[in-house]
């Protein structure tokens, strides 16, 4: 009790001050009274009261330590020690305490991205119960069959609810029947409210018997959607939309939820799984488990179900090679790439933080020094070891927590800075915003104190070696002894040596993002707009649209393209079945005249193109002859195999004499059952369009869209002028060419290449950023180091001058000095980099794991940094007179 | 036995212990009271510096050895008055008991000297 009675004395401090203030003068008062009633004069008796009472100030304040608790009137004592001596010397202060915020802010930065990205709690009620169960089939994640899911929300017992959300994108249908790019998702009903537990804006979820064909045409609405489509129509419930052209009553709207920017599942239909009905749906189990149950609970009694159902699959073929996992809710959908960098800047920033605090350490040591003196004194009037090692520890942690306070908000900056330079970035961020909140607050405030206790343990070690009578006897004249020498040395040598380590990633980052911006793609990338066409999605008389026989489509598709490339402003234009950058249709092929495993029989990328196709993009031919208008419906087919192709599959063989088996394809059909051979006629240069740009090209086999007559394709167009300008030129060349055809996920391909950099950039930009923060940092150590060690030796250089040595025999001395360290701390340094260069190696392109270019130029840049960083202070100790350095002693 | 011969850790103790034996014999006394009854009591053998009284009453206070309440002297002066409570009543004995030891200690040391 005593304790809080203590504590809460702290709070009362003027008061208690006003009323001990009382108590002593009331004695003074008595005192002078009873002195006036012996006979004193008034001035007489009360100089004997107070003669006899004492020094009333120093009372007053040890009646105040009695009262409050000694523990934390020693504290603030010594905080406002410690300010008022970080105040007598504010050039070593504003130095510490900038290198702490330079150390902190980019802590706290990148902590604010990790947090939000990986370790925030997902914003739902409860989100630690919902789970995900992922099917994997060979060890990789892959979509669960509706079928399945039934099977397992009908059977398994863990969970609160089992719901799907169907990989099925619908889409919205305009006006005038052509389909919109807006997508949607059927989900399981009451998925959003029951499960992830959100309610709804406005009217209501869907309820479980609406997951029933014939009462589930009704849609909820994402904010994003009800914002700018129907411009936040207050009354919007109740009215029809219209969803691959079929009527939906919209039922609700969602809430606003963070980084809504449109693209992704703006509206939800409720998914009808009637009972033993085979389901085409493919999609995502999502589920809430049963209070009490386990993950691991609820993923072997999944197991069971599953495994009882796999052995059915496919006819019970590879029913090993099925699993299914229960994992739960999170973040995982992100760039890989973005992902490895988020963790590795985070072990770079705290490197930075370590410099820093070897730097204040540092510093701390060189200053102790030159106040062993005054420590000594203390020390000699009774202060114990412990005492002194608070009081520096103190000093330390209000260091710490002024530089803190100015790397919060120096966090704050860099992380509204980074996202602003990286908008993709909040894009894939998911759910949870990057900002300033409490966990952040938390971690930077312990970062703050982990600091203080790291740096502020150097002086109070060095302090509790203090041998006081031989300080004392050698005055001012106190010379650092080998120790202190050491232990800087070897704090300058770490900083040296993680500098390199965070330049070296950077110069990798750069090198690497240098050579992704410089990658031969294989095509033109510049003023090129791909999109995909989207025809009707149903006859205009209603019922599903007829399949045109194969010389029709290749009649519409002629006109199509031929109205596209006279749109003022397009150069060429070509169709494709796949636009470049977004993935592939892989087909087993066999060239003919050899045979293959069965098991693993050869896949390459397979994609019907027009000829325009190559010249739109300007790929470059290589062998043969590109794909031309003389292959048509009538004549022998052909097909194209890119550079890849020809080294994996071909070998020595003459590509141009090869023919490569496939099936048959015609007017939307693939006709499995029938071996049709190709001839090869030419070879084109390896494009790069794979989904993550990593360089490295998938062998292609190209066959002419005017033999294959395949209705579904994309575009890609070349343009002469801005490509934005002949958006509107090209839609109306559509919607009159091919009425109810509308263009859909339209890209600048520029723009796309870009955002598929996204990862990278974002490694480059903060790498560098806090690579430069360590290059200072490690420069004003190395200064501060050299500085000091002129100063203390300032009698010796004296000295020498005075015995004859040349000036610069004195710089070269000091010099040699300071690079030694440099060199030493570089040496390790390398090694570091080494180590860091093969955690990079998976999101480097084309850089080895020691990148010799990038770590002889950083090792250079250190190198000179570090000179000039000796070299001033060495000019100082040039400039000393002689006879002022020995005078002073 | 004056001050300076007491070590110098012991002081405090026997300013406290001063200070209880008042309380214990008097009452209710302020500070003043307990300086003036102190100097009284040792035929002004004992002269301690006034103002070094108070931290100790204020340390015993927090302690819980003592409470004091505001009142006024016979002068109309207002003034802290301190009593001693029921702690500081086993504190007095045990400091009492302490202190006679040490004071049979010293004895013991001067005449075998």
């Amino acid at each position: 009790m005593a304790v809080l009675r203590r504590i809460a004395n702290l709070f009362r401090r003027s008061r208690m001050d006003r009323e001990i203030d009382a108590e002593l003068q009331a004695h003074i008062a008595l005192r002078t009274d009873d002195n006036h009633a012996a006979g004193m004069s008034p001035e007489e008796a009360r100089r004997d009261a107070l003669v006899r009472f004492g020094n009333p100030t120093s009372t007053k304040e040890r009646v105040a330590a009695a009262d409050a608790s000694l523990a934390f009137g020693t504290f603030w004592r010594n905080v406002r020690f410690a300010l008022r001596q970080l105040r007598r010397s504010p050039g070593f202060a504003i130095t510490a305490i900038l290198a702490l915020a330079l150390g902190i802010g980019p802590n706290v930065a990148i902590f604010s991205i990790i947090w939000a990205t990986f370790l925030a709690p997902l914003p739902y009620p409860n989100a630690d119960r919902i789970v995900v169960v992922w099917t994997h089939h060979k060890g990789e994640r892959d979509a669960t069959r509706a079928d399945d899911y039934a099977q397992y929300a009908a059977q398994a017992q863990s969970f609160q609810r089992l719901d799907f959300e169907s990989w099925n994108v619908l889409h919205l249908t305009n006006a005038d029947h052509s389909q919109d790019e807006t997508g949607g998702l059927p989900v399981s009903p009451a998925f959003q409210t029951m499960t992830m537990g959100v309610p709804m804006a406005m009217g209501r979820d869907f309820l479980p018997d609406e997951g029933v064909p014939g009462k589930d045409h009704l849609v909820t609405l994402s904010h994003w959607l009800w914002q700018t489509r129907y411009n936040s129509d207050p009354n919007i419930l109740g009215k029809s939309i219209l969803i691959q052209d079929e009527p939906y009553t919209v039922i609700g709207v969602d809430k606003a939820g963070p980084n809504e920017q449109g693209g992704g599942v703006e509206f939800k239909v409720p998914l009808a799984l009637p009972p033993g009905v085979h389901s085409e749906h493919f999609g995502n189990v999502v589920g809430r488990l049963k209070p009490g149950v386990s993950i691991a609970q609820a993923q072997a009694e999944l197991s069971v179900i599953d495994s009882r159902l796999a052995a059915q699959r496919n006819g019970g073929k590879d029913a090993n090679l099925w699993s299914i996992s229960v994992e739960p809710l999170k973040n995982d959908w992100l760039d890989h790439k973005l992902e490895r960098n988020l963790w590795l800047l985070h072990a770079a920033v705290g490197l930075v933080l370590l410099i820093a605090c070897s730097n204040v350490a540092n510093l701390l040591l060189a200053r102790g020094t030159s106040r062993r003196q005054e420590l000594a004194v203390r020390s000699a009037l009774g202060a114990t070891r412990g005492q002194i090692f608070v009081q520096l520890l103190t000093e330390s942690l209000t260091l710490a927590l002024v530089g803190g306070a100015i790397g919060i908000a120096m966090g704050w900056g860099i992380m509204k800075v980074a996202m602003a330079l990286l908008p993709d970035l909040a894009k894939q961020t998911s759910e949870a915003v990057v900002e300033m909140n409490l966990p952040v607050l938390f971690f930077a405030i312990g970062v703050t104190l982990l600091a203080g206790v790291l740096f502020g343990c150097a002086p109070g070690w060095q302090a509790s070696r203090l041998n006081l009578s031989e300080t004392l006897k050698m005055g001012s004249r106190a010379v650092g002894g080998r120790g202190r020498t050491t232990t800087q040395s070897v704090l300058v040598t770490v900083e040296v040596a993680l500098a390199l380590i965070l330049l070296a990633g950077a110069g990798m980052a750069l090198h690497s993002f240098w050579n992704l911006s410089h990658i031969d793609v294989g095509f033109t990338v510049d003023r090129v707009i791909t999109g995909q066409l989207r025809s009707r999605v149903t006859a205009p008389q209603g019922g599903k649209p007829t399949q045109l026989p194969p010389e029709q489509i290749v009649v519409q598709q002629h006109q199509l393209l031929d109205r596209m490339r006279a749109v003022p402003g397009v150069e060429d234009a070509g169709f494709t079945t796949s636009v470049p950058m977004h993935g592939y249709g892989m087909s087993q092929f066999a060239v003919a005249g050899h045979s293959y495993d069965k098991t693993h029989p050869p896949e390459a990328d397979f994609e019907a193109v027009t000829p325009s196709f190559f010249s739109t993009l300007e790929v470059r031919l290589v062998r043969g002859r590109f794909l031309g208008e003389q292959d048509t419906l009538g004549t022998p087919l052909a097909i194209m195999v890119n550079e890849t192709f020809v080294r994996r599959f071909l070998g020595n063989l003459d590509p141009l004499t090869q023919r490569l088996l496939m099936p048959r394809i015609t007017a939307g059909n693939i006709n499995r059952s029938q071996q049709v051979p190709y001839q090869v006629v030419g070879v084109f240069h390896d494009i790069l369009d794979d989904e993550h740009l990593t360089g490295k090209a998938q062998p292609e086999m190209y066959i002419s869209l005017w033999q294959a007559a395949w209705p579904y394709v994309g575009f890609a167009v070349r343009t002469s002028v801005d490509p934005v300008a002949v958006n509107g030129g090209l839609r109306s060349a559509i919607t009159t060419s091919a009425p109810g055809t509308s263009i859909a996920e339209l890209e600048m391909m520029q723009q796309l290449v870009d955002s598929k950099r996204t990862g990278d950039r974002f490694g480059m930009v903060l790498f560098s950023g806090f690579a430069a923060v360590a290059l200072l940092l490690a420069a004003v150590g190395i200064y501060g180091v050299m500085a000091f060690a002129v100063a203390q030796r300032s009698h010796e250089i004296g000295v020498r001058m005075a015995l004859g040595a040349a000036r610069s025999e004195v710089v070269l001395l000091v010099v040699r000095g300071g690079m030694r360290l440099a060199l030493i701390g570089i040496a390790i340094g390398l090694a570091g980099a080494y180590g860091l260069g093969r955690l990079m190696r998976t999101t480097l392109y084309g850089v080895e794991s020691a990148d010799l270019g990038s770590l002889a130029a950083v090792a250079a840049l250190l190198l000179l940094v570090a000179a000039v960083a000796c070299w001033l202070p060495a000019r100082r100790s040039a400039a000393i007179d002689p006879m002022k350095a020995l005078r002073n002693e | 036995m004056a001050k300076e011969n007491l070590p110098k850790n012991d002081l405090q103790g026997t300013l406290d212990l001063l200070a209880l034996k008042t309380l214990a014999h008097v009452g209710s006394l302020h500070g003043y009271g307990i300086v003036l009854h102190i100097q009284r009591a040792s035929d002004e053998l004992l002269r301690v510096e006034e103002g070094s009284l108070y931290p100790a009453l204020h340390r015993m206070e927090q302690s819980g050895w003592i409470a004091s309440e505001w009142a006024l002297t016979e002068t109309n002066r207002k003034a802290k008055y301190y009593k001693l409570t029921a702690a500081g009543c086993r504190q007095l004995q045990r400091s009492e008991e302490s202190f006679d030891q040490l004071v049979r200690g010293v004895q013991a040391v001067m005449r075998f000297a």
